[in-house]
Parts: C-alpha cells; structure tokens; sequence
C-alpha cells in the first residue's frame, strides 16, 4: 500500500505544472502552466518565476483593483524539463506585462510574445539559474482559431552530448526566425 | 470666386480621397483575415459611435497628454472594431480596440469571452493601461519627440496605432525614418491606421480638453494664445491710442 502511495506521489510530482522530463534530443513542445492556484511544490512557481507572480499580484491589485481571495493573478508559463547528470534543467518563459506582445489588430493573426526567459537547475535540492534572457511564448492552440493555427507550439530540445538546449517557435506552420535560441547549460 | 471655387473643390477632392482610401482600408483588412478565421461574437453586440469611444478614453486612466487628441481615439476604436465590443477576430483579438489575447490576461486578467463581455469603460481601461505601458518604449518616446513622422503629425491617433501593431513593429518603422518602413501581413502600415483612425473620428468630436478636432496641416498655426499672462509694458514700448489705429 506504501509502495503505491509513494508511486503515486512520485508520479504526481513528476507532472507537476506541466513540466516533462524527456532528454532524448527530439523536439518536444513546451507545456503550459497556470499559476491561478498557488502551489508550494510545483518548481516554476516556488523556484522559477515567484517573483514574476508576485509583481502580477500586486499589479491586479493595485491597478486592477481585483480581490485575488488567496489565489494569484492569470499568469501563465511555458516550460519544459530536462535531465542531465543527475541534475534537472528547466527551461521557461512567462507571460507577463514585462513581454513585448504583438499586434492588436482586427487584421491580426496569431502572433509571439517575447517574454521574460529563464534557464534553472535543479540538483540535490539546490537550484540555480543558469540564464536569464528573453524568448518566445505562444499560448497552445484552442478550437476556436484557425485549422492553420492548430499546430503552434513552442519547441525545445536538449542535446545529452554537448549539453545544449535549443529552442523554437512555429506559428501557422512557419518556422518564426525570431524565436529560435540555443543555449549551453554546462 | 473662381479661386474659391477651386480651393473648395481640391478640400473635397482631398477629403473624399481620404475617406476612400480609409473605406478601402476597411473593406481590405474585412477581406483579408484568414479564410478559415471564424469571428465570433460574445455577449451582446454593440455599436459604440466615435464619441462615446472617446468618452470611455477620457474617462480612463490614460495618459493625460494622450487624452488631448483623444477624438483620433474614438475613430481608432470605430476602426478595429466598429464599436462592437463583444467581437472576436477569429485568431487573436478582441473587443472595441482588438486587443490580442495576451493582453487581455496581462492588463484585464481575464479571457476573451470575459473581456468581449466587459463594459465599454472597462475594456477602454484595459487598452488604457496597455497603451500606457508602451508609451515607455523607445519607439514611442522617438515619436512623440519628432512631433512629425513622414509628413504624419504624431497624435494620440499615430501613437496608439503604433503601440497596436506592436512596439517592435513601430521601431522597425521609425528606424526606417518611413512610413513603409513596416506593414503587416495584409499590408497595413501604423500611417494608415492612424489615418483611418482620423477618419473614423467624429468631425464635431469634443477632446478631453473640449476643443473641437482639428488637423494640423502646413501652413497651420496654433489657435491658442502662445502665452496665458502677456509681459508688462516697459518704457521702451511705442504705445498707440484706439482712435490712431
């Protein structure tokens, strides 16, 4: 009975916020995370981004005037996981007013933001940010947008060799040059 | 007479060039959304003239020296959205000033059903505070210090459109020193957005500040006192009497 409950636990927290660990260097789409509902075990909220969701926190209230009753503000991430020696590496980008979004724009389509990114360590316990820089984020397709647009994502993968992670958008089936990034984690 | 006649008919003609080329504009942006692109209509749907758009603008937290050409504003949301409120594009935008998807959560925390279902003041707040936020970017600063951009004057109209097809977009264009310097997928650049967000205003719109509408041309000069309080005459002045006049 123990032993299901500590599979059980482990499984649920594996899939905490919506982070994968795959490192087999194929590209994977990065998972989205709502951070509404405060958690003090999902990762990106306690080690990534807390102070991302503070800053919209006090924003809605302050500004929006909004009773958050115990929960935080809409912000949303983008992550994926990696392991590597040992050590998980996740990388992610957060939605938040310091994004740069695109068009607004009865003739727009879908299109990037260019928002906060971080690159964090996990190992032992301990974590690390690796990089801090800026890269694209797209929210996942729903029904309502167009068949062309059902395939966005933003993409990532690892390389176990040389300890690269590259990362990608393609929106509308196009590759977005802009949203390409490579970094080294070692 | 004949000299009248003819300044009259080149305003016309200038005039009606405008307004064709900014129905064009309507009509070609309607046309070009992705085929598959279904807009949808949450809530009910609305008509907003120009002036009551402009109402909402004054009545928001925008920035003060925004709200003094705030009637191009009126026409900006007439434009976008037709004063529907409740309209979804289709693929990103939504509300009386399309405001992306992404905007909506960062500056209203909601979706965009929520959103299309707020009340004209409070989507006008949530644009408000999204253009007030990209009125820091340096694209925008750059703008508002030249006062003119390719024959364009920078007004609230210019400024907001610059801010609506993206700030980066809007540097790509002012490096450019030209209007082309950036359009989007449909062609549309931030001059003609501003243009037709002029004419989509309201002709007898009131300004935040109730003046009436008025577009500074060449040859143009301000209609307001250049200073409130005159200096004091001085034993140097030549003082003329109201009967040697």
């Amino acid at each position: 009975m123990s032993r299901l409950l500590i599979t059980a636990l482990v499984f649920m927290l594996s899939g905490v916020g919506g982070v994968h660990a795959q490192s087999d260097g194929a590209w994977q789409t990065m998972a989205l995370s709502d951070f509404r509902e405060p958690s003090q075990t999902d990762p990106l909220q306690t080690t990534v981004w807390p102070d991302a969701i503070r800053d919209a926190n006090a924003y809605a209230a302050r500004e929006l005037k909004k009773n958050l009753n115990g929960k935080n503000a809409w912000v949303t991430a983008l992550s994926t996981r990696f392991e590597d020696k040992g050590r998980s590496i996740i990388l992610s980008t957060v939605l938040t007013r310091a994004c740069e979004s695109g068009a607004n724009h009865v003739g727009a389509g879908v299109e990037r933001s260019i928002c906060p990114l971080r690159i964090v360590a996990l190992d032992r316990g301990k974590s690390t940010i690796l990089r801090e820089d800026r890269g694209c984020y797209i929210d996942p397709p729903d029904a309502s947008l167009p068949a062309q647009n059902q395939g966005d994502s933003v993409q990532a993968r690892f390389d176990p060799a040389s300890g690269q992670i590259q990362m990608r958008a393609i929106i509308g089936g196009r590759l977005i040059a802009e949203c390409a990034r490579s970094y080294p984690t070692r | 007479m004949r000299a009248i006649l003819s300044d009259t008919l080149k305003t016309s003609d200038f005039l009606m060039t405008r307004c064709i080329r900014a129905c064009l504009l309507v009509c070609a942006l309607f046309f070009a959304l992705p085929a598959s692109a279904q807009r949808t209509q949450f809530c009910e749907r609305t008509n907003y003239s120009a002036q009551e758009i402009t109402d909402a603008v004054n009545a928001s937290v925008l920035r003060d020296d925004l709200k003094s050409t705030s009637c191009t504003l009126g026409g900006l949301g007439r434009f976008e959205s037709g004063g529907n409120k409740g309209i979804f594009n289709g693929s990103c935008c939504t509300g009386i000033f399309q405001l992306n998807t992404a905007n909506v959560r960062r500056y209203a925390d909601t979706n965009r059903e929520g959103y299309a279902c707020m009340s004209l003041q409070e989507q006008v707040d949530a644009w408000a505070r999204l253009t007030n936020d990209g009125y820091n970017t340096p694209a925008v600063r750059r703008l508002m210090e030249m006062g003119t951009f390719d024959g364009q004057r920078v007004d609230a109209g210019f400024i907001a459109s610059c801010i609506q097809l993206g700030p980066g977009n809007c540097q790509q264009m002012v490096s450019s020193g030209r209007c082309s310097g950036f359009a989007d997928p449909n062609g549309t650049t931030i001059c003609d957005m501003a243009n037709a967000a002029r004419s989509n205003s309201n002709p007898n719109c009131r300004e935040g500040n109730n003046s009436q509408v008025c577009d500074m041309g060449p040859g143009d000069f301000p209609t307001t006192p250049v200073a409130a309080n005159p200096p004091a005459p001085s034993a140097s002045d030549i003082v003329v009497g109201p009967g040697q006049i």
